[in-house]
């Protein structure tokens, strides 16, 4: 095992790791309340600068799921399959996240059968926030790393995902 | 809208394609110029309008290219449209042209490659990249168009053998066409289901070989072309979109199908007009949604269209992606957003060598790209029709 996953964040991208307590935090407009991502200077819809941290709807649907075999980066290349998962919230964006498996093994775009999952920031080992979706039960558990979050056995000496 | 009658597109040109190379983009650039001079028979001084795409050109800039050629032109384009380059290239010289701000445009798209390079471009396309894309699997656009590519296919039900058809068809066309990087190579649809798998959906043979090379056309009057005895394209229609469809929850279309009806009320033509079809397969699940955005097929149905449908360049249906595409010649930066236009003007200007389709008069050309987050941003489209010699 080597490395870290990537690290290099803008200002405001780098200000995920700060929000606290695996709770879904995204910046929201103060100015018309748009709920914003990617993270940004400014919000998108009406152009004001003034963008605070806050609390979100962290139950979303499942629009897709991938598994990655190869990756650019060799944290992920170690750990492949790695999931990634498309997910929708009700204020009108979409994530792209780290998935737990148990979420992954469904038809995600039968309309009449949408698939909810719950998204929170945790932690990963290069210290930066990021989002990973689970199932709707792990809402409001707390998790202290991306690999807990994920499910995976973590032992303290050992620097990734031991088994 | 005003037309685009009276340009012409002429001189195709697509040269030295690499998987690697050790020749900086300047290089690349200068290569497709001199063609375009060679082929046309004008010296560098008529050309007094350059337009130039790529990903790998800094730090030089398309004005640093100008003392390089030693050129001293009047009007200048750079494209950061990525796969939309080619045709928004023509679109802004076409203009040009019309309007006397230029006379001779050389349209032109170069990268080159290193290993090591791609990684350094997707790691870091855009601040979005950096932030929401990257440290995700660190995947580059495999990552974002297997995700769009899952739910495309679970939306439409859609196979990896209705992809298979696309692949291994171009892959024909590529056989015939001397430029392609894999064109040595066949491909059957056993070879295309059994690939190694990339980011699932998506395997092999679905993603495209990011390479070096250099493609362009020159853009001038239909008078000028003329008196030069170039054979010519004319533009029948031009149309292009940016963030198209902003609040689809993921995307299912681009930009193409709001571009598709002012296109054909512009050609005067409709989509079963069209002899050619040349779609930007970055991958190719969105060759299947261009083909349903510019109304080829129906929405949802191009998976069904392609089962029931020749689209080699031999084919009695309608041949699409006849040089093979990018995944069979290479994604050469953003050259590749010339690749479809360049070899449109080829076919119908009946300059294609071994993969010529008898008898091309209209060609139907989509570009698409530039991933900022989730989905391609950049949507362009164009119809052409052969001109007279």
């Amino acid at each position: 095992m080597s490395g870290l996953p990537p690290t290099n964040r803008t200002q405001q991208g780098s200000e995920l790791a700060l929000q606290s307590d695996n709770e879904l935090m995204l910046q929201v407009c103060d100015h018309c309340n748009t709920v914003l991502y990617p993270p940004r200077e400014l919000c998108s819809r009406c152009l004001e600068e003034n963008l605070s941290w806050r609390p979100v709807n962290a139950r979303g649907t499942l629009l897709a799921h991938v598994e990655l075999a190869r990756s650019f980066e060799d944290w992920f290349s170690e750990r492949t399959p790695w999931l990634l998962v498309t997910v929708r919230l009700q204020e009108g964006v979409s994530l792209i996240c780290h998935a737990h498996a148990s979420i992954t093994r469904v038809q995600t775009s039968d309309s009449s059968k949408p698939v909810s999952v719950h998204v929170s920031i945790c932690k990963d080992a290069g210290g930066s926030g990021v989002l990973v979706a689970m199932p709707e039960s792990a809402a409001g558990e707390k998790f202290a790393s991306l690999e807990a979050a994920l499910g995976w056995p973590v032992a303290e000496d050992f620097g990734g995902r031991a088994v | 809208m005003q037309d685009y009658r009276g340009v012409a597109l002429c001189t195709p040109v697509s040269r030295d394609y690499a998987r690697y190379s050790t020749r900086a983009t300047p290089w690349f650039v200068g290569r497709v110029l001199r063609d375009l001079l060679a082929g046309s028979g004008l010296k560098k001084s008529d050309v007094d309008g350059l337009a130039v795409a790529s990903f790998s050109l800094a730090p030089d800039t398309v004005v640093t290219l100008c003392e390089y050629f030693a050129m001293e032109p009047r009007w200048l384009e750079a494209l950061p449209f990525g796969g939309a380059s080619g045709l928004l290239a023509i679109q802004k010289a076409a203009r040009a042209v019309q309007c006397g701000d230029a006379e001779v445009v050389a349209c032109m798209g170069g990268d080159t490659s290193a290993p090591g390079n791609f990684r350094e471009l997707v790691s870091d396309f855009s601040t979005f990249t950096r932030d929401a894309g990257y440290p995700y699997g660190a995947a580059g656009p495999n990552g974002v168009f297997a995700l769009i590519t899952q739910h495309y296919m679970d939306k439409h039900g859609v196979s990896r053998s209705d992809f298979a058809r696309l692949c291994v068809a171009q892959r024909y066309n590529a056989n015939h066409y001397s430029g392609a990087l894999l064109g040595h190579k066949t491909l059957s649809e056993e070879e295309y289901l059994s690939a190694p798998e990339i980011a699932s959906p998506l395997h092999l043979f679905d993603c495209v070989m990011p390479c070096a090379g250099g493609e362009g056309l020159l853009v001038m009057s239909t008078e000028r072309a003329r008196n030069l005895n170039l054979a010519y394209v004319e533009i029948a229609a031009l149309g292009q979109m940016f963030n198209a469809y902003s609040s689809d929850a993921i995307q299912t279309r681009t930009g193409a199908a709001a571009i598709a009806p002012d296109l054909y009320n512009q050609a005067g033509i409709g989509p079963r007009d069209v002899d050619i079809v040349q779609t930007y397969d970055d991958y190719p699940a969105m060759s299947l949604m261009q083909l349903e955005d510019l109304k080829i097929c129906s929405a949802g149905k191009a998976a069904q269209f392609l089962r029931e449908r020749v689209t080699t360049y031999d084919g009695e249906d309608i041949p699409h992606n006849t040089s093979g595409g990018q995944l069979s010649v290479g994604q050469a930066g953003a050259a590749a957003g010339f690749l479809g236009l360049v070899e449109a003007v080829r076919q119908l200007t009946e300059q294609a060598a071994g993969n010529q389709v008898l008898g091309a008069k209209t060609a139907l050309v989509s570009g698409y790209g530039m991933v900022n987050y989730d989905r391609g941003l950049c949507s362009a489209a164009g119809i052409f029709k052969s001109g007279k010699a």
